[in-house]
């Protein structure tokens, strides 16, 4: 059992880290076109050759071969190698936004190229695309998880520790929220705010309008924790010391709470990238060139592209791991928190 | 039904009074902004009197608003209706601000042990929350609990334990050592002794008695084993839906019940003594 | 009674405060419809204001809501900008195939995931249960949009199923039977992804509630009688079970109307998803707002119906409403 959450956290830092060193983890500027390789079938990495086995793993050439006038498919060109180097200078890029550096995780020498996970209709790797596109989703989903848990945690505390006609309105406007159906309301949101925003101001946009929505369950949730531990012996002996109610808070409420949020957290950040994900798709989020798993997938919709490139449902693949490892996490948190409690 | 208004004679002891409670009225009113509101009265009126170092015990079924006095008597509710005059002062209607001179006067030592205090908490953070309240330094505040755990009966190596590592008893006698630790002059136990198991509760009263004798502590005492009263207290209160209906000094409720209520809880302690003879063969 | 009433009037206070929410958002609009057209160097200023007064753009927000809910009750949601025709039959015809859709996959749900769960249940520990348990978690974590791209993939790859819109293009030329062999066949990918999300959640509720049951004092003894373990399950676990998955019904409705528009707009099911989208792009004002009543309102009525036939089933709450009273 512990070994597991081990992995799973292990795994989780090592996503995170790759997205936050997304610039470094790339070989190739996200947003760099090439026309003559759109479509590229992911690069296969050999070992062996006609000199037998190297250590170091090594890409062919693409070449195009024509059918009559058009492009048919790729072929790899046996004549021409191109070793794969570790920490070689590449693309610059900005670490964290502030320093600007050249040095990559991995280069393969011009004119060789390597595209983990294949190329897209404008010849932009897929794989420098998806690292670049998971700091914005899951970025995304990490903000708008802080975001929701501290609308619900002020309502649902103020709600739960107050009581009276202040919590049966909270409630209300509560019930509310919670009777909507989130995506339909998301898009409404959505659609009364400007559609073309720059990258920075609709990624604001988003979040804020995803977190602000998803506040209802939460705050129920910690108001329940907040009311139960509000009517304890214990808070009202304190109360009998002279405690205030902003010590009360401190010291018996507030920490029965960290339980309870740290579950929510895990199991709201995949939810919420899903949500950034699916606006995206539909064409409501973060707009080209900028990339996101959402729409990077949204080129999917085209059924040729669907079937023919297969490699382009890389992102649905990443959502898919971040989204189990989150749910595990969430999994860990909660059965611990039902052994504190019991 | 009339109103009986109980007669307390003092006995031995100071006959400064420091308690004393007059027309007490407690409601309670279930509803919400929906519903209509339905107001239950724990307590209609109810009149009494400690002095220095005396015992009083207010006993009575589930029910009959013993515990709401002994809470509004703590301020820990807000009475209705009534004064509460602490050493000359009606604390009844005081507001919190003003209330805080009192509280160390007066503290209050729950039934459950285990609810009445934060799970989560060391022995020493459970004794020194009062202090820890009233910001007094970190030293102080460790010292001040060793020497009260000592003076409760427990060994103040177990300081930083964890309060569910203690038994039952322990960690009533660890709730004593908190309601001491403000050096008090009245001590409410709703209940302090009740689910305790017999032996314990007999250690737990005689740690009471030597309490009050060491540090001239008057008890107000709510329980509904009278057998168990009947060893402490100076004086008894009998109290039955909202009202004291019988009161007076313990030897004289013991021994002569006049209200049907009395006479009821009386029997059933009788029972329960009587059983216990014939279990063990001993007699209590 | 009063409990049906308190609900009922509930359930009403709850869509008047949708409705003024959603036409809250308006306020917030800092472009309009009417912003693409004034870009467009051939249509004049005093066309746009026409075109504004005439859709009662110009009034104060007040007014435009007040309009608008006496228009609502007479059953006339306003006039769609892009599609320029009344809302309410617009949304009306997309509304019925997501209820088609919605229904179908309703059922699906519940008719796998109930003897899914009692299996489940029934057999604690044994493989369907570790089946379930692992399934269901990766269902669950999986996003809905991922889920039906992957299912999208795979069907249109090795074209097991026709993809897009409800009937073939050559459909009118059919007889009645192919023409329902028709709808099936393009409704089978839509309901089958919202389906499988839903079954998920639905089969865990399920194989809970029977767990708990089976656990059970009365069970137990019922069992220590001689009771034979099916007739333990037909005639005392199920009927308790049924509870908490009455309540539920009423709850994955919500989660059903989120995850329509998903399915509808990657599998090109004319639903109300698909409408609402464009709308939504285009900002079409008056149909954005229809939309999401016709959805909340359809949500709000799926609860009220969920707590009466709770209440019906339920013998305790019915006490709790006479009680308060």
């Amino acid at each position: 059992m512990r070994a597991k959450v081990l992995v799973v956290i292990a795994l989780l830092f090592g996503l995170h880290l790759a997205l936050l060193l997304a610039g470094f983890v790339a070989p190739y500027d996200p947003t760099a076109q090439n026309r003559e390789l759109s479509y590229s079938p992911p690069t296969r990495l050999h070992f062996k050759d006609g000199s037998g086995f190297h250590l170091r793993p090594f890409v062919y050439a693409s070449t195009v071969v024509m059918e009559g006038d058009q492009a048919g498919s790729y072929q790899e060109d046996r004549n021409h190698q191109y070793s794969l180097r570790w920490f070689e200078t590449g693309p610059s890029y900005k670490l964290f936004g502030i320093y600007e550096l050249t040095v990559h995780l991995f280069e393969v020498n011009e004119p060789g190229r390597i595209f983990l996970l294949g190329t897209d209709a404008y010849g932009r790797d897929e794989f420098s695309r998806v690292l670049f596109g998971g700091q914005l989703s899951v970025s995304a989903g990490i903000v708008a998880t802080l975001i929701t848990l501290l609308a619900g945690s002020i309502v649902g505390i103020i709600a739960g520790y107050y009581g009276g006609w202040v919590d049966e309105l909270l409630m209300g406007v509560n019930e509310l929220f919670l009777s909507l159906p989130w995506l339909y309301f998301l898009l409404g949101v959505r659609a009364f705010l400007p559609l073309h925003l720059s990258t920075l101001r609709t990624f604001f946009l988003l979040t804020g309008v995803i977190g602000l929505i998803g506040w209802a369950r939460p705050a129920r949730l910690l108001r329940g924790v907040v009311l139960s531990s509000r009517n304890r012996n214990y808070v009202l002996a304190a109360r009998g010391f002279g405690a205030t109610d902003s010590y009360l808070l401190r010291r018996h409420i507030l920490p029965e709470l960290f339980g309870l949020l740290l579950t929510q957290a895990a199991l709201l950040v995949p939810r919420y990238i899903a949500a950034e994900a699916t606006l995206s798709f539909f064409g409501l989020g973060v707009n080209e060139p900028a990339a996101s798993w959402g729409n990077m997938l949204s080129a999917l919709q085209q059924y040729s592209v669907l079937v023919s490139y297969g490699w382009l449902l890389a992102p649905a693949g990443a959502l898919v791991v971040t989204s189990v490892l989150y749910s595990s996490l969430a999994e860990v948190f909660h059965s611990r928190l039902k052994s504190h409690t019991t | 039904m009339p109103t009986h208004s109980p007669t307390y004679s003092s006995m031995g002891g100071s006959s400064e009074s420091l308690l004393r409670v007059t027309g007490l009225c407690k409601r309670y009113t279930r509803g919400s902004l929906w519903r209509k509101r339905v107001a239950v009265a724990a307590v209609i009126s109810a009149d009494l009197e400690i002095s220095r170092g005396q015992t009083l015990a207010l006993v009575g079924e589930s029910g009959s608003g013993k515990s709401t006095v002994a809470r509004c008597v703590a301020r820990i509710e807000r009475p209705d209706a009534g004064q509460i005059l602490m050493q000359g002062t009606d604390i009844a209607q005081l507001a919190v601000a003003a209330l805080l001179p009192f509280r160390c006067r007066m503290q209050m030592v729950f039934q459950d042990a285990v609810t009445s205090m934060n799970p989560r908490f060391s022995a020493l953070e459970v004794i020194e929350e009062p202090m820890r309240i009233r910001r007094e330094t970190t030293d102080d505040r460790r010292d001040r609990a060793r020497a009260l755990m000592i003076e409760v009966g427990l060994s103040p190596d177990w300081m930083h334990r964890s309060i569910s590592n203690f038994s039952g008893g322990q960690r009533q006698r660890i709730a004593l050592a908190r309601a001491l630790t403000m050096r008090p002059q009245l001590l409410v136990l709703d209940e302090a002794l009740t689910g305790l198991d017999v032996s314990t509760q007999a250690q737990i009263a005689n740690l009471l008695i030597d309490l009050q004798a060491a540090h001239q502590l008057t008890y107000l005492l709510i329980s509904h084993d009278l057998a168990l009263v009947a060893r402490l207290a100076d004086l008894i209160g009998v109290m039955a839906e909202g009202r004291i209906v019988e009161a007076g000094p313990a030897q004289q409720i013991v021994s002569d019940p006049k209200h049907p209520a009395t006479k009821k809880l009386l029997a059933s302690a009788e029972a329960a003594a009587a059983k216990l003879t014939r279990i063990t063969g001993a007699s209590l | 009674m009063s409990y049906i009433l308190r609900r009922v009037f509930r359930a009403i206070l709850l869509s008047l405060a949708v409705s003024a929410l959603c036409f809250l958002f308006t306020e917030m609009a800092p472009g309009s419809f009417f912003d693409e057209m004034r870009l467009n160097p051939q249509i004049s200023p005093e066309t746009i204001l026409a075109l504004r007064s005439s859709y009662g753009l110009d009034q104060p927000l007040a007014v435009r809501y007040a309009r608008w809910v006496k228009a609502a009750l007479h059953a006339d949601l306003g006039y769609s900008i892009a599609y320029n025709m009344p809302v309410r039959p617009l949304l009306w015809s997309r509304a019925k195939n997501t209820l088609l859709l919605t229904i179908s996959a309703l059922a699906l749900t519940w008719l796998i995931s109930v003897p899914l769960g009692v299996w489940a249940a029934n057999r604690r520990g044994g493989l369907v249960d570790k089946a379930v348990a692992l399934g269901s978690s990766f269902v669950i974590s999986v996003p809905e949009l991922v889920i039906a791209v992957a299912l999208l993939a795979l069907v249109v790859r090795w074209r097991i199923l026709p993809v897009g819109g409800m009937m073939s293009a050559d459909s009118d030329a059919f007889s009645t039977l192919a023409k329902v062999q028709d709808l099936a066949r393009h409704l089978a990918l839509p309901v089958l992804i919202l389906a499988l999300c839903e079954m998920a959640i639905i089969v865990r509720h399920v194989r809970a509630s029977v767990l708990e049951v089976l656990g059970a004092t009365y069970v137990q003894a019922a069992r220590g009688l001689g009771v034979s373990q099916g007739r333990l399950l037909f005639r005392h676990v199920l009927p308790v079970a049924a509870n908490p998955a009455i309540s539920l019904l009423g709850f994955s409705l919500a989660g059903l109307l989120s995850g329509s528009l998903i399915v509808e707009v990657v599998c090109g099911w004319p639903g109300l998803g698909p409408l609402i989208l464009e709308a939504t792009l285009s900002r079409d004002l008056y149909l954005v707002i229809g939309g999401i009543m016709f959805s909340a309102l359809f949500m709000i009525g799926g609860n009220l119906v969920a707590d009466i036939m709770l209440m019906a089933v339920d013998p305790r709450i019915r006490k709790e409403g006479a009680d308060a009273r």
